[in-house]
């Protein structure tokens, strides 16, 4: 497998799992999921959740067949040449996609919100510099600074929910179904496209001590993530209105915005987007990474770093294609989060070809 | 005539320049072969008559069994020869340390001796009392002898002088010139005979050294007040002093082919890891360099990232905090000359610690460590968020104090950013100086620096007040820090954290802490993440931030993996009737 690698934990992926998943708290995830279930957005973030769990599933069946592998060899393991290739890029290609649509879409939240004036171009430098530093310190190095930011991360997000509570309508969370059951569940399910990067834990499953943290990882952080949408989703609706708060970009930012704590702390928008700013980086960082080492699979290299200052090169080119916000914004809603279904997908498809095909430890099959 | 002379050298500038000036040469000439040819035969000579020797030797212990021929080594029989050998290795006579004097043995018949010592590091009285007198006067009053001769005095062997007359505690055979030389430099004693091909070295070492003192850097309220010093064998006796364990382990390793210092390598057998002694041993023994002058140096070689702004070892002056490492299970080691010990492997949470921490009751303890850990926040975020809060986020500041904050910068013509690395600067030009300085003017130049310097450019509006009480809290902050490496390595990240705010606010400040805390995740000592047991998480972090009562900790840390985990047992306040009952069994 990779070199240089070192290894992580359950508690470490668990967090990476978390972190990649919650930076999209900050940005259109709860507008998603706002405009999919009105009053009830947060049955359909439980909904996203419980179906994003079971397309999760075959990945710890997956880790423990293959242990001590990543997706790219499983995929040649269970594919062949062929079919197994196809598999990983179609990964790398939806990787490639969303960690350049992420990294666009990062800097479109500063200019907007904190740094208007400064051109895009140098945000994502910046940022981009900060994926490639990440990506070659290694797995280990970026899950343990996660855990040591996870304090702040969450702090990012929970302060402003509890600061906003003097705001908060409950009436606004009614009709208590939104827009009707069905809406609400297909709505939801449609967005379990939104934790398609969870895939990531199998990507880097290589580099977990333990194949059956595999699943264990994935499920925790999709599960925190999926309450933590929730209660985003709910805190939104109760005090913009499901209308409103579906209609903007970046409405955890606009919620901030409200928090007042007394004179002296009436505008700590700045303070808290550089806590997320912790959040953003792990996401993209864990992204380019997985990214990296999907491709060092695929041309089965032994040593990630030659591949990362091309890859940063390439991200940083397409990053900055999209004209403006908007298309950035379409490109995700459109295109991304429908093609994270079929990422959802893979492992699912990985496991029954194995299965048929009879590859892998048997004896640790589920 | 001496005076036309003067005035033609003064008036004609290429006289007396080329014959007269002395000069090594131009860059990149090598010394000519006049120069080191003689040195270096002089060297190829010597060993050469010291292998034909050995040889010699080896040739004549062969018959004679395995003890013989270990003992073969590249001394003559012949005193003089010895003798003249020595005086080569050691550049005699333009050495003048090394002392040789001729004597006779008053053994039956007198045997010839040379009694050699290096001035200075050798206690004089000993040689007198426990070598010279016993060999020249008292040796013939000794009649019980069994070799005995004609007259019933001793004859002379080598065993009979080593068993019968030195008194001193220690005295070994020496075979060989080079640990002859070895011992000499040490500071003992070595004696050669005639007709013999063993020396005896006697422990004679008083090299100098200065007494226990108090503590310069890591001074406590509560708690023991004497520091290492620089004589290494007294920083282990002051370790000793506390763990009167047979366990403990001094291991003497030697570093530098030319200062040949001794390191003592401390740690407790069956606590302390195997792999980590092996790995410590491994990397001093690699050291191959001509001199590793103390603890500093000796760092920066065994360490794991020596480019790394934190250190990877904990340097301590401290014989009860080296005590403590110890029997959690670390590893110690003191060099000579070194008045400090390194202990490793150390994570970055025992660099925020002192030994304070555990003098207090634990409350205090924890208050103190808190204090600290926001001190290290003060350091390097104060004023970076300082900057980017004028800069860039104005609408953070509450109205009154951002008119406080323009009124006071009104005449200040200097952007915020070039005043903050300018009284920067300055702090960091006192804070040098004052280290340097002699200590008698050293509170002086400090009172000038602080008070007049910064009154003055408040006065002459080149520093708004508010940027003084900024840089002064930085820096009262910085000296929070126990650890003298981490404040340095803290102060530099703080300009680093700067410049990502002076050029993008709080987005570029975030990116520097980031990439700052990324750095440090991957940093590692002797095979420790660094940021254990916060970062991976280990279950038993009590005393990483947060000190917990001495009685409830009953694990060792379990970052240096320790043999034997379990510090005491579970319930150690057993008179106390609020304690639980203690589980049947012992350790839990």
């Amino acid at each position: 497998m990779i070199k240089e690698e070192g290894h992580i934990g359950l508690l470490e992926a668990t967090v990476l799992v978390y972190a990649i998943l919650s930076a999209k708290l900050f940005m259109q995830a709860p507008g998603f999921l706002i405009e999919a279930g009105g009053p009830a957005a947060w049955q359909a973030a439980l909904v996203m959740t419980a179906a994003g769990l079971l397309l999760l599933l075959p990945v710890g069946a997956l880790a423990r067949r293959f242990p001590g592998q990543g997706l790219p060899q499983i995929a040649e393991a269970v594919g062949g040449p062929v079919l197994g290739s196809l598999f990983s890029l179609y990964v790398l290609a939806w990787l490639f996609a969303t960690t350049a649509n992420s990294l666009r879409n990062f800097t479109e939240v500063y200019i907007g919100t904190i740094l208007p004036n400064t051109p895009p171009s140098v945000l994502t430098f910046v940022a981009l510099f900060c994926m490639a530093y990440g990506s070659y310190r290694g797995l280990e190095s970026v899950g343990r600074a996660t855990q040591v930011l996870l304090p702040v991360i969450l702090a990012g997000i929970v302060l402003v929910l509890v600061f906003s509570m003097p705001r908060l309508q409950l009436s606004r969370l009614y009709p208590f179904w939104g827009h009707g059951l069905v809406y609400t569940v297909s709505g939801g399910a449609y967005n379990a496209g939104l934790l398609a990067e969870a895939i990531v834990v199998l990507i880097l499953a290589y580099s977990l001590r333990d194949a059956k943290n595999v699943r264990k990882a994935g499920m925790l952080g999709v599960a925190l993530f999926g309450l933590l949408s929730a209660l985003t989703c709910a805190v939104l609706v109760m005090i913009f209105g499901a209308p409103d708060a579906a209609q903007q970009p970046f409405p955890l930012f606009n919620l901030s915005q409200l928090v007042y704590l007394g004179r002296f702390m009436q505008r700590t928008e700045a303070l808290i987007v550089m806590f997320w700013f912790f959040n953003v980086a792990v996401r993209l960082i864990v992204l380019f990474h997985a990214l990296v080492v999907t491709l060092t699979g695929m041309l089965r290299l032994p040593y990630h770093r030659p591949v990362i200052f091309p890859m940063a090169v390439l991200l940083f080119s397409t990053s900055l294609l999209p004209e403006d916000t908007l298309v950035v914004l379409r490109i995700m809603r459109d295109w991304l989060t429908p093609s994270g279904l079929g990422i959802l997908f893979v492992p699912f498809l990985l496991l029954a070809l194995a299965l048929i095909r009879g590859k892998g430890v048997q004896s640790h099959a589920a | 005539m001496k005076r036309w002379q003067w005035l033609k050298d003064l008036l004609d500038p290429t006289a007396g320049s080329a014959g007269q000036l002395f000069t090594l040469g131009d860059r990149g000439d090598q010394p000519a072969v006049e120069t080191t040819g003689p040195v270096l035969l002089a060297d190829a000579q010597t060993r050469a008559e010291g292998v034909l020797t050995h040889i010699d030797n080896l040739l004549g212990a062969q018959d004679q069994g395995k003890k013989a021929m270990e003992q073969a080594g590249d001394l003559s029989a012949s005193l003089d020869e010895n003798v003249e050998r020595l005086k080569k290795l050691f550049r005699m006579p333009d050495n003048k340390d090394l002392i040789i004097r001729d004597l006779q043995v008053a053994t039956q018949p007198p045997t010839r001796a040379v009694v050699c010592f290096m001035e200075g590091l050798t206690d004089k009285i000993v040689i007198n009392e426990h070598i010279l007198q016993p060999l020249m006067l008292l040796a013939h009053l000794d009649h019980h002898v069994g070799s005995e001769g004609e007259s019933g005095r001793t004859q002379f062997s080598v065993e009979t002088v080593m068993q019968r007359l030195l008194p001193g505690h220690q005295t070994t055979e020496k075979y060989d010139m080079a640990s002859i030389s070895e011992s000499l430099l040490a500071g003992d004693t070595v004696l050669f005979f005639e007709n013999t091909k063993t020396a005896l070295a006697v422990e004679t070492k008083a090299p100098p050294g200065r007494s226990v003192g108090e503590p310069k850097a890591e001074q406590v309220v509560q708690g023991p007040q004497d520091a290492f010093v620089e004589a290494w064998r007294v920083n282990v006796a002051l370790v000793r002093r506390r763990l009167k364990d047979p366990r403990v382990v001094t291991d003497i390793l030697t570093v530098g082919r030319v200062s040949k210092n001794y390191v003592g390598m401390m740690y407790i057998d069956g606590i302390a890891n195997p792999k980590v002694i092996a790995e410590v041993r491994r990397r001093v023994e690699a050291i191959d360099v001509d001199v590793v002058n103390g603890s500093g140096p000796l760092e920066q070689y065994i360490e794991d990232s020596p480019s790394s702004m934190l250190p990877g070892a904990l340097t301590t002056e401290r014989p009860d905090r080296t005590a403590a490492y110890l029997s959690e299970g670390n590893v110690a080691l003191l060099a000579d000359n070194s008045p400090y010990a390194l202990i490793v492997p150390v994570t970055f949470w025992s660099l925020l610690q002192t030994a304070e921490d555990y003098y207090l009751r634990y409350p205090f303890g924890s208050f103190i460590r808190y204090i600290r850990l926001i001190a290290l926040l003060i350091t390097i975020l104060v004023p970076s968020l300082y900057i980017a809060v004028v800069n860039y986020h104005h609408e953070m500041i509450p109205t009154e104090l951002m008119l406080f904050i323009a009124s006071s910068r009104e005449n200040v013509p200097l952007p915020a950013l070039v005043e903050l690395i300018l009284m920067d600067l300055t702090f960091e030009l006192i804070r040098e100086a004052g280290t340097r300085i002699p200590n008698v003017i050293g509170p002086t130049v400090g009172l000038v620096a602080s008070l007049v310097l910064g009154q003055a450019a408040v006065e002459a509006k080149l520093i708004s007040p508010l940027m003084v009480l900024i840089v002064a809290v930085t820096g009262l902050a910085s000296f929070a820090i126990p650890h003298y490496v981490t404040s340095y390595g803290v102060r530099a990240w703080r300009f680093f954290v700067l410049a990502g705010a002076a050029l993008l606010g709080f987005y570029g400040m975030a990116a520097a802490v980031f990439i700052m805390v990324l750095y440090v995740s991957g940093l590692r000592s002797f095979g420790v993440p660094f940021l254990t047991p916060v970062a991976p998480m280990r279950a038993q972090t009590s005393d990483a931030i947060t000190r917990h009562p001495l009685y409830k900790m009953e694990q060792r840390p379990s970052y240096a993996r320790p043999l034997d985990k379990q510090r005491q047992e579970e319930v150690v306040r057993t008179w106390d009737p609020m304690a639980p009952e203690p589980e049947k069994g012992g350790k839990s």
